[in-house]
């Protein structure tokens, strides 16, 4: 395994239900869809009675036509649409993103890979418009 | 590669990167089946996506096909304890298509997919969230085949 770390975090200087209007623009600017969301800090209030700071997952994909269509790799349905954290972090918001796959690591058909890393690249390009990158891997 | 390497070769690729099953129903039993037994293993499916049209098997388009979304809020909480970067991986997707008179169920490994570091906290939730997906899959293979096996052993 690799010592780099498997995802990425911007930094978005906007308390989180602001930063999730921002998110949510920054998205449908650069022609990617929301497929669904999943409050995941209500889940664990309403099942384990535990309070936690605020937590969301965005499943995004492209919007239609920008993309071709994964095609016939179960991989590329097993891995999208593709997941973007959000969380509270004081007055701020974190985004969570998976780290583009490496050129050594190709887990998927050639084709497939090179969607999916499309994919990934614009929502990064997305969440760059409205956060900083904060962390980086070792 | 021959024929014998290459098979090895994708079954290891199989192990490592996700589970492919094989249900011995059509799709919306299959799926049912898969529903029930992921009830009984305290496993929510939190939420789906329609993905027909977006598979093939062996050159057919698979017509129906459905991504579950697949979690435990107990191991939401584990694993996003230390790090909310563990997200990212969670829940766990299980494609489920149809084959003919068969249903395919892959369950992706994401912790092998990927070669980063993982977020910290993350790896041992993951892992127990997996390999409760994979009983629940098993369970419905075991089911369907000591069903099969009665009438037999009745006879």
């Amino acid at each position: 395994m690799s010592d780099e770390e498997a995802t990425i975090t911007y930094m978005v200087r906007e308390p989180f239900e602001q930063a999730v209007r921002s998110l949510r623009k920054a998205l449908s600017d650069g022609n990617l869809e929301l497929a669904g969301e999943l409050d995941i800090s209500s889940r664990i209030r309403q099942k384990l009675l535990v309070d936690t700071a605020p937590c969301r997952v965005f499943f995004v994909t492209a919007a239609p036509g920008v993309f071709e269509k994964p095609g016939a790799d179960p991989y590329a349905a097993a891995l999208t649409p593709l997941h973007v954290v959000i969380s509270a972090r004081g007055s701020q918001t974190e985004v969570h993103l998976l780290r583009p796959f490496s050129a050594q690591k190709q887990p998927m058909a050639p084709p497939t890979l090179a969607a999916f890393r499309r994919l990934q690249i614009r929502v990064v390009e997305a969440v760059e418009r409205i956060g900083m990158r904060c962390r980086f891997g070792a | 590669m021959n024929c014998g390497v290459r098979r090895w070769a994708n079954q290891m690729e199989t192990l490592v990167s996700g589970r492919n099953y094989t249900i011995a129903h059509r799709f919306d039993k299959a799926l049912r089946l898969i529903r029930n037994a992921l009830v009984e293993s305290e496993l929510t499916v939190a939420g789906e996506f329609d993905a027909s049209g977006l598979l093939e098997h062996d050159g057919r388009k698979a017509e129906r096909s459905r991504i579950l979304l697949i979690d435990s809020p107990l191991l939401d909480f584990e694993a996003l304890a230390l790090d909310r970067a563990a997200g990212v991986f969670l829940p766990l997707h299980l494609l489920v298509s149809a084959d003919g008179e068969l249903t395919q169920a892959f369950a992706a490994n994401p912790v092998a997919l990927f070669d980063g570091r993982l977020p910290l906290g993350a790896a041992g939730p993951m892992g127990r969230l997996g390999a409760r997906v994979a009983l629940a899959l098993e369970s419905v293979l075991l089911e369907d085949h000591t069903n099969r096996r009665q009438p037999e052993d009745e006879g």
